[in-house]
């Protein structure tokens, strides 16, 4: 039997917004009691529009935002309550492949340093290996060994993703979070990340939480998929049922608008 | 075409001159700035003009005198190293406590981020500058000395600061916090300590290099406006000296340095405008070079792609490996910014000139007669040899081709053995020589007589002497100076046959001696006053005294030599040391070595601008042969030419306990003689000596020391201001000469250097 590599029971986070100190408080529901179980090897799309939720779930399960309620269990251990320094460890085992944006990765540290910080930091080979690893890491997202020694700004979009990817890949991760993962590149650009993405799953054993706006990436990558409407998960099911037979009406007109 | 950084340019040029005048500050002047010229004297169309400092810039002084006559020039250029050190350390100081409270808070800790805000919201309040003013004005900073000085002015200055320049820094860490980078390396599994080290110092470093040197350059004009208000390191604060009756409120610092520059002469500003410009320049160009160089490294490190980051970060986590491996890849911005920041460091480690004081003597010891007294063959031939010893030298002799100047010393005998005691019937009280009497006229005499008591009695109108026929006349010397006591004795014994006088010693005189005035028939005796009131008891008994002598030579010599200073304005100016050549017992050869010793030592430093005069003074052993006497009335150099006497005949023995001192007769107005006494008396004090001040009675305006006229020959006869050292023997005697011996050569050298 498959193991299940993360299970999420009623999580919920809530904002509180106050304008000043005599107005009233106004809570808003990010994220409204969702739950729902990722086993390992398979990959679980969460797709919804801007706004539902789906990037504060990303920062609630890698702990970068305290959850207001429920729980979240990483291989059989419950991280919800966990310390910043007890849950430094686990962060081995999940990782988060970031949105490519400006500045998500730091602009004053080197591609090889980029690489080499997980590898420090979670010990995962020995300190005379760290840059034969940098080098097998570069090699498995498709980039030569010369960008090394470059900045950030002085490599294209789609070579900073397979960068981003290959910090997530360098602890050994087995949960790996993809927030957005195409969505900032060129349509051209996009196959060839999902592809790397698909390839890496099957040569690392890879299990992954994908979220997207996009449904076709979601299509092309999950074998199961959650719908999220307004911080809720309205359907979630395998990907052939959901998107063949809906039954929420969010999900219909989802589907629909893709058709189109 | 590629843009030129200017301001980066004239910044680096500033700082690099600032940087070699504060490393070789010798190569820019060579005065020295604790040498004082207070009076000029100027020879024109025949007549002695008198100019008294401050000078205007001429063409020796550039930049003129201010009102204590140090040179501005060399002031200025010495005082670069504290000064600039001062600016630089304090600011090393606020970033030390700037950054790392607001990397603390920046991460969130609520009580380092509201430490931060409340204080910079108090020193915006209340100016910086006026609670500077307020703390170090207490007695308690304003006594310290330079270092501890300078150690609290960095405190001080330093938490009155940093709040407003955290408060900057928190501004920055919190707006690179919120980018999205750092997200990523938290979700990395990073410390926050590592992050803080790794990704948000190197975004801050280009800013805090920047404002490191916009804050030295703010540091140094805070200390401009602290010196205004009288406050800066080392100072001195308020003097009063009573002389004339006018007290003098100085603020002084000996040490160069441009804050106490603007204050001490602050009060002079209508008439020596000279003495303040310069110094303010001084700050000027200094704060304006640092405010260039941190404006064209901001231009500089703002350029994308600068590797010179990537150093940084690997320089605070100390991995040296790698930019050593790295080191071709290094930029030539990142190499000349490192240089300058060791250059820097070096510069604040080597801000103490070393140079080597110790003494060493004893070597040379048997070399010496077992005892010099004077008139004897031995004190020829070791006057002899003191005279080879500075033709050694270098010493040239005073006035004529000769080191030994003679003088005649009257007949005198050396007693050999001395009785004097009281007869009481049945037991005779037998006194204790050298403690309770000594002789100063004798010849071989055994006599014995009734005593006259003239103690109470006016000595100066006497006209029927019959009452002191056949008595030894008892004349207390309290009463009266050493010429009067010597015309009484001679008009007593003229008069009428007196077997002898005894002298009441007045009080702490020296009581012991071994050479007499010769006379077969008159003994003169000084007693001491418990053997006065021992004699008061029985005032019906009679005393007998008996002595045996044997003639010595009549002539003292002094030897005397002269350095010659190297300075062409001021190197005919002079200091004269007094150092004595008798003894009587073997072990004080040590001392004579001492004095020679220390004698060779001060002519080998590098840097004798103002000549010196050495005397070695014969016959020191009695107050009446005292060679000072004299020399004093015959002084062989022009005495307005001299600086300062510094007497160091009371050193008596290589080991002792206290160090007898006083700088009485070295009054402020005599500047050099001042400070160099005031310099000798921190000395002492931080070397851990205790200081035993002589006994003075204040005459007319001046101190006058009742222990022995010849402390006062020099300053009264001659005017020259007298410094005294000498030794104090007693039980536990730690102290060794060694010590007081580089106290005396480091401070003589700061003084002439």
């Amino acid at each position: 039997m498959q193991c299940v590599a993360l299970k999420v029971q009623d999580l919920s986070k809530h904002f509180i917004i106050r304008k000043s100190v005599f107005s009233k408080k106004k809570i808003i529901n990010a994220v409204n009691k969702i739950s729902f179980e990722v086993k390992q090897y398979e990959s679980l799309g969460i797709i919804g529009e801007s706004g539902s939720g789906k990037t504060t779930i990303a920062n609630m399960l890698l702990k970068l935002i305290d959850s207001s309620e429920g729980s979240i269990e990483l291989f059989g251990v419950n991280i919800t309550k966990l310390s910043p320094d007890a849950m430094r460890s686990h962060r081995k085992d999940i990782q988060i492949i970031f949105q490519y944006t400006h500045a998500v990765l730091d602009p004053k540290m080197t591609i090889e340093e980029l690489i080499k910080e997980p590898l420090e930091i979670h010990k995962v080979v020995n300190e005379d290996e760290y840059d034969a690893e940098v080098d097998r890491l570069l090699t498995m997202v498709g980039l030569s060994s010369s960008e090394r020694k470059k900045f950030p700004s002085q490599l294209s979009g789609g070579q900073n993703q397979r960068i981003i990817i290959a910090r997530a890949i360098a602890t050994r991760a087995k949960l790996i979070i993809c927030d957005e993962p195409v969505s900032s590149l060129d349509v051209s650009v996009q196959g060839q990340i999902l592809n790397l993405l698909v390839k890496l799953k099957k040569e690392l054993g890879l299990t992954y939480v994908l979220i997207s706006h996009d449904l076709s990436v979601v299509k092309h990558m999950c074998n199961r998929i959650a719908v999220m409407y307004q911080g809720e998960i309205v359907e979630l099911g395998e990907t052939g049922k959901v998107l063949s037979n809906p039954t929420n009406p969010y999900t219909k007109k989802l589907i629909a608008s893709i058709l189109d | 075409m590629k843009k030129n950084n200017l301001p980066l340019i004239l910044g680096s040029v500033v700082l690099v001159i600032i940087l070699l005048v504060m490393l070789f500050p010798q190569m820019f002047v060579d005065q020295s700035p604790y040498t004082i010229q207070h009076m000029r004297f100027t020879h024109e169309s025949g007549k002695l003009a008198v100019e008294r400092a401050p000078f205007p810039p001429s063409k020796d002084n550039f930049l003129g005198n201010d009102h204590l006559g140090r040179d501005i020039l060399s002031y200025i250029i010495y005082g670069t190293r504290m000064t600039i050190s001062l600016g630089v350390l304090i600011a090393i100081g606020q970033f030390l406590l700037a950054i790392p409270m607001a990397l603390i808070a920046g991460f969130g800790n609520r009580i380092a981020k509201s430490v931060i805000i409340q204080s910079s919201v108090i020193f915006s309040a209340i100016p910086a500058l006026l609670i500077a003013i307020i703390l170090l004005k207490l007695d308690f900073f304003v006594e310290l000395d330079k270092q501890k000085s300078a150690i609290a002015f960095i405190l001080v200055l330093t938490s009155v600061s940093w709040a407003r320049l955290s408060g900057l820094i928190l501004e920055r860490v919190e707006a690179i916090l919120t980018q999205p980078f750092i997200r990523g390396e938290v979700a990395t599994g990073k410390k926050h300590i590592k992050i803080a080290m790794e990704n948000v110092m190197p975004h801050l470093a280009p800013e805090l290099i920047v404002l490191f040197f916009m804050e030295i350059a703010r540091n140094l004009s805070m200390m401009m406006q602290l010196g205004i208000f009288a406050v800066f390191v080392g100072n001195l604060g308020l003097i009063n000296d009573a002389t004339a009756g006018v007290p003098i409120n100085l603020e002084i610092s000996f040490e160069p340095e441009w804050a106490s520059m603007l204050s001490t002469s602050r009060t002079v500003i209508s008439t020596a405008p000279w003495a303040i410009l310069y110094p303010a320049l001084a700050f000027f160009i200094s704060v304006l070079g640092f405010n260039l160089f941190g404006e064209g490294l901001r231009i500089a490190l703002q350029k994308k792609d600068s590797r010179a980051v990537l150093v940084f970060r690997k320089l605070i986590n100390l991995d040296f490996k790698y930019i050593w491996k790295n080191s071709e890849a290094k930029s030539k911005n990142t190499i000349l910014m490192w240089t300058f920041g060791v250059i820097f460091v070096i510069g604040l480690f080597s801000w103490v000139n070393h140079e080597d004081y110790s003494i060493r003597f004893g070597d040379e010891s048997l070399k010496l007669p077992e005892d010099v007294v004077i008139g004897t063959e031995s004190a020829i031939n070791t006057a002899n040899y003191i005279a080879s010893k500075m033709s050694q030298i270098g010493i040239e002799p005073m006035e004529g081709k000769n080191y030994l100047i003679g003088y005649d010393i009257g007949p005198s005998y050396l007693i050999e053995s001395q009785i004097f005691k009281l007869n009481i019937l049945g037991k005779p009280i037998e006194f204790e020589k050298d403690l309770d009497y000594a002789f100063m006229t004798s010849g071989d005499i055994n006599e014995t007589g009734p005593i006259y008591d003239a103690t109470h009695e006016d000595l100066f109108n006497t006209q029927d002497f019959s009452r002191f026929e056949d008595h030894y006349v008892m004349i207390d010397k309290a009463y009266y100076n050493d010429g009067a006591i010597a015309s009484f004795v001679d008009n007593i014994s003229r008069n009428a046959r007196i077997k002898g006088v005894l002298l009441v010693a007045r009080k702490d005189e020296v009581i012991g001696n071994v050479i007499v005035h010769a006379s077969e028939d008159l003994a003169v005796l000084l007693i001491s006053r418990e053997v006065l009131d021992k004699l008061s008891e029985y005032p019906d008994s009679s005393i007998t005294i008996s002595t045996a002598v044997k003639p010595i030579d009549s002539i003292g010599n002094n030897v005397v030599g002269i350095f010659q200073g190297a300075d062409k304005n001021i190197g005919d100016e002079a200091i004269v040391i007094g150092m004595n050549y008798n003894y009587l017992e073997s072990s004080n050869k040590n001392v004579l070595d001492f004095n020679l010793k220390l004698m060779e030592k001060l002519c080998s430093l590098d840097s004798n601008k103002r000549s010196i005069i050495f005397m070695f003074l014969d016959g020191t052993i009695n107050e009446a042969q005292h060679g000072i006497h004299y020399i004093a009335q015959d002084f062989p150099y022009s005495s307005q030419k001299v600086q300062v006497y510094i007497d160091l005949t009371g050193i008596e023995s290589s080991m002792f306990e206290k160090v007898e001192f006083s700088t009485a007769q070295a009054p402020i107005t005599r500047p050099f003689a001042w400070s160099l006494g005031h310099h000798l008396d921190k000395e002492l004090i931080k070397k851990g000596f205790e200081v035993q001040q002589l006994e003075t009675l204040f005459v007319g305006g001046e101190y006058v020391f009742t222990a022995s006229e010849a402390d006062n020959a020099l300053f009264w006869n001659r005017g020259m201001p007298t410094i005294i050292i000498g030794t104090v023997k007693a039980e536990q005697n730690t102290q060794t000469l060694e010590e007081l011996g580089s106290i005396i050569l480091e401070v003589i050298n700061k003084n002439n250097y």
